[in-house]
């Protein structure tokens, strides 16, 4: 028994060393990524230190004296810890099930258009807002909704109608956000999907065709099925992100308006705006401390659930 | 095959990122030796012999002058041989200056006088370590106590002073700047004083019914909270009064919570008001205008705004393009915030304080200096006029194509400078109104809040603050409704605990007074 255990582990280290020869010049073309990754990612975690001192720039970081948890006490002061986690979690939930679902149809559609240069017209319109930046948006979205000048209002006041004071009344931003990043997001989304797609070739439709699938039988039992572990991806990937928000879509577009802010504010926008006036290293380290810490979890969550549900397609 | 390629990309990338680095950073060595000044071998008049190379930080609104290196050797010809100071500019645009100085000193490159007040306050730059005491240098020099006689215990932390102001006349008085042109077009009746409702009320209802196309005022964009209305001191925190602050009809010695005031919610009525009878912009929360941006664009009749030396009638017209007059709304006065707004430091870094602080007295003495300093080479940038103190640009110069004078804040001693155009000589003259002790000393002039131990919920108050403060401000809510819940979230957050700790300091030093 033993000795048959120790051959096996011989054997073993001899086919690691083995498998070591044979992916050396894999790992070396690899070291110069492997460096960067790790000046890049690695090295500034011993910045993380930093939400644990009372930070002093004469003294630097190892000098600076420790402050305990004092740094994270200011995310948990008020009850804006609840709603701005709230927000962050529930606005991330909507757009990663709204991502999927409208990317996945909008790929299957363009999928379908035949006509190369209509296909790569469609694709250029619908991925243009994401290159735009958020500034810009934002002055768009003023643009239809402003009190005074805005397109909308003024549609409303020509046909007899009271204006909307959507920069006032948060109870339509949930709505007016969702929308934005819909139309700014989606193109680039479809995009994966697009390229997943074209990859499948033409074989299965047409082996499909011929036995008389209809249009939608090809979606359902062709399309979708090989589309899965791309949407489990994607989608287990977001969940990794879930804790941080797309800190342009929701500093910009509401134009920063308190009133707005139960319904607008996340984490990344609250942390931004009170460390702005106080330019606090500590607290600031605190909050992405903690951002990291809970998006860490999910993913952890996510991936375990994945790895119930269907193995093989969990990320680790 | 593919790999390969998208390795080698990467690898590429990282090169050049990395070559790219370097260069930025070569770049900089070289700019800085070419404005390092041609004196530097000449130390022949330095008072100890040895000539220390100082940095000098300079805000700018973004770009800088074309014509710094010149300046700069021109303050070194002076300053080499008087005091063997040789000077480097390093501009810093307005934006960065709360983070740069952290980059620099935690990076422990050379920076020796920096600027403390502006959009940073000297106790919070001390509490960070970014600055360092200079009780003694200053104390040493019987100039530079003379000048800022009466002012200079608002540069004191913790009884050790940080920074020195900048304007020794920098009292001031909340104004409301208006439209003179417009007032004389339709005929509107200026009130002598600005101080109570129904002297608005009287103003704005003329502009109302006078047909002008323009509002009356405009109450802020919502970033900053539109405060001047209301007098009083913010004992530091001028951006959000998250501090507390001590009421200008108060006793002097309280320490309030301004939003928790019968003053506050008053004015915040009157705002509503202004809002429901079109007195005022109504969208000027939302539309990403400063007040002295919708003026210039002519879509208001006036706006309130600190009146001083540096922000004058005259000023005013510059910025805005327009003929604007102003009607004083309180006298001028002195407090902390105004003597700190604008004040030098003494980097945490610096090797040799005494001789920034010799520069300094340099500056506020030596005239020519602090006019070549302020305007630039005479001639070049600005041209003299027999018997008077104001200087105009030279022929075919104007304000957008001078080499010289894209910097905020001012040099030397305001009183002794020369003065730009539309400034005149009587307002020169009169400018000792706006120095201790002609404008009115506060009682608690020179105490200064170390807010310190109270971090956490000044970080959570301000937060608050940004949430309801612009809204109610600007008449968009019901002050009656909001209110209440705004100082409900503000308890929550903590500032009580502020106000508790700050009227303890205030305490104490009013006690040891």
């Amino acid at each position: 028994m033993k000795a048959a255990q120790t051959s096996a582990n011989a054997m073993q280290k001899k086919a690691g060393r083995a498998n070591m020869k044979k992916w050396l010049p894999l790992f070396i073309m690899g070291l110069p990524g492997f460096l960067y990754l790790f000046i890049n990612n690695y090295m500034p975690l011993y910045g993380l230190v930093i939400a644990f001192k009372k930070y002093n720039y004469k003294l630097g970081i190892s000098g600076s004296p420790w402050a305990g948890l004092s740094n994270f006490e200011y995310l948990f002061k008020t009850k804006d810890a609840w709603i701005i986690t709230r927000n962050t979690l529930a606005y991330n939930l909507v757009f990663i099930a709204l991502d999927a679902v409208l990317c996945v149809a909008l790929a299957i559609f363009l999928n379908e258009v035949r006509k190369k240069t209509t296909k790569k017209f469609y694709q250029t319109v619908i991925l243009l807002p994401y290159l735009m930046s958020l500034v810009v948006v934002s002055y768009l979205a003023y643009a239809f909704l402003g009190d005074r000048t805005g397109l909308i209002n003024s549609v409303l006041n020509a046909v007899g109608l009271e204006s909307v004071q959507f920069y006032s009344n948060k109870s339509y931003w949930p709505f007016i956000l969702t929308f934005v990043r819909m139309w700014r997001g989606i193109g680039y989304g479809t995009i994966i999907y697009l390229s997943t797609l074209v990859g499948f070739g033409d074989t299965w439709y047409e082996a499909a065709e011929l036995d008389g699938a209809t249009k939608w039988q090809q979606i359902k039992f062709i399309t979708l099925p090989l589309l899965k572990p791309t949407i489990i991806m994607l989608t287990t990937l977001s969940m990794g992100n879930i804790f941080r928000s797309d800190f342009g879509l929701f500093y910009q577009v509401p134009r920063n308006q308190g009133l707005l802010y139960a319904a607008t504010d996340t984490i990344d926008t609250y942390v931004f705006r009170a460390l702005l006036q106080n330019g606090n290293i500590g607290l600031s380290s605190a909050a992405a401390f903690y951002q990291s810490i809970v998006c860490l979890i999910t993913i952890l969550v996510f991936n375990g659930i994945i790895r119930r549900v269907s193995k093989e397609n969990a990320l680790f | 095959m593919k790999k390969m390629v998208s390795l080698l990309l990467t690898l590429g990338m990282t090169a050049g990122l990395l070559a790219g680095c370097g260069g930025g950073a070569d770049a900089g060595k070289d700019n800085n030796n070419a404005t390092g000044g041609t004196q530097s071998a000449d130390g022949s008049g330095a008072s100890d012999g040895e000539t220390y190379h100082m940095v000098m930080e300079l805000i700018t609104y973004g770009f800088d002058d074309p014509d710094l290196p010149m300046i700069q050797d021109a303050v070194n010809a002076i300053s080499v041989p008087a005091i063997g100071v040789e000077v480097e500019f390093m501009t810093v645009p307005i934006g960065e200056m709360a983070t740069r100085l952290g980059l620099l000193v935690s990076g422990n490159q050379q920076i020796d006088l920096v600027v403390t007040g502006l959009l940073t306050t000297p106790a919070n730059l001390a509490a960070e370590g970014l600055i360092q005491p200079i009780t003694r240098y200053v104390e040493d020099s019987g100039d530079l106590m003379k000048l800022a006689d009466g002012i200079i215990d608002a540069c004191k932390v913790n009884g050790e002073i940080y920074c020195y102001p900048g304007s020794t006349a920098c009292g001031a008085q909340v104004t409301f700047f208006y439209d003179a042109d417009l007032a004389a077009q339709y005929n509107i009746q200026m009130p002598e004083q600005l101080k109570s409702e129904a002297d608005w009320e009287a103003l704005l209802s003329q502009v109302k019914e006078s047909g002008m196309e323009q509002y009356g005022v405009s109450l802020g964009d919502g970033n900053a909270c539109e405060f001047e209305w209301m007098d009083f001191d913010a004992l530091g925190d001028t951006a959000y009064n998250s501090y507390g602050v001590i009421m200008a009809d108060g006793d002097g010695r309280t320490v309030e919570n301004i939003y928790a005031t019968e003053a506050y919610r008053a004015k915040c009525r009157m705002h509503r008001s202004w809002y429901e009878k079109g007195y005022c912009v109504p969208d000027s929360i939302s539309n990403g205008y400063t007040t002295h941006d919708t003026m210039a664009q002519g879509a208001i009749f006036g706006f309130v705004s600190n009146g001083g030396v540096g922000m004058s009638a005259a000023y005013w017209s510059k910025i805005t393009g327009k003929n604007i007059a102003g009607i004083p709304m309180e006298d001028i006065t002195t407090t902390g915030d105004n003597v700190i707004n604008f004040s030098w430091g003494v980097s945490s870094t610096c090797e040799q304080p005494q001789k920034v602080i010799d520069f300094l007295e340099l500056l506020y003495t030596n005239t020519e200096l602090a006019n070549i300093m302020n305007y630039g080479i005479e001639g070049t940038h600005y041209v003299t006029h027999e018997g008077s103190q104001i200087i105009s640009y030279p022929e075919g110069v104007d304000a957008t194509t001078c080499g010289y004078g894209n910097f905020v804040g001012t040099y030397g001693d305001s009183s002794k400078i020369y003065q730009r155009e539309p400034l005149t000589d009587e307002f020169v003259a009169n400018i000792s109104d706006y120095m201790y002790p002609n404008a009115t000393p506060a009682e608690f002039l020179g105490y200064t809040f170390d807010p310190s131990s109270v971090t956490t919920e000044i970080t959570a108050v301000t937060a608050v603050i940004g949430q309801y403060a612009p809204a109610l401000e600007c008449g968009t809510v019901d002050p009656d409704q909001m209110i209440p819940e705004f100082l409900d979230a503000l308890n929550a957050a903590g500032m009580d605990k502020i106000i508790a700790e700050n009227q303890a300091q205030l305490d104490a030093w009013l006690a040891s007074k």
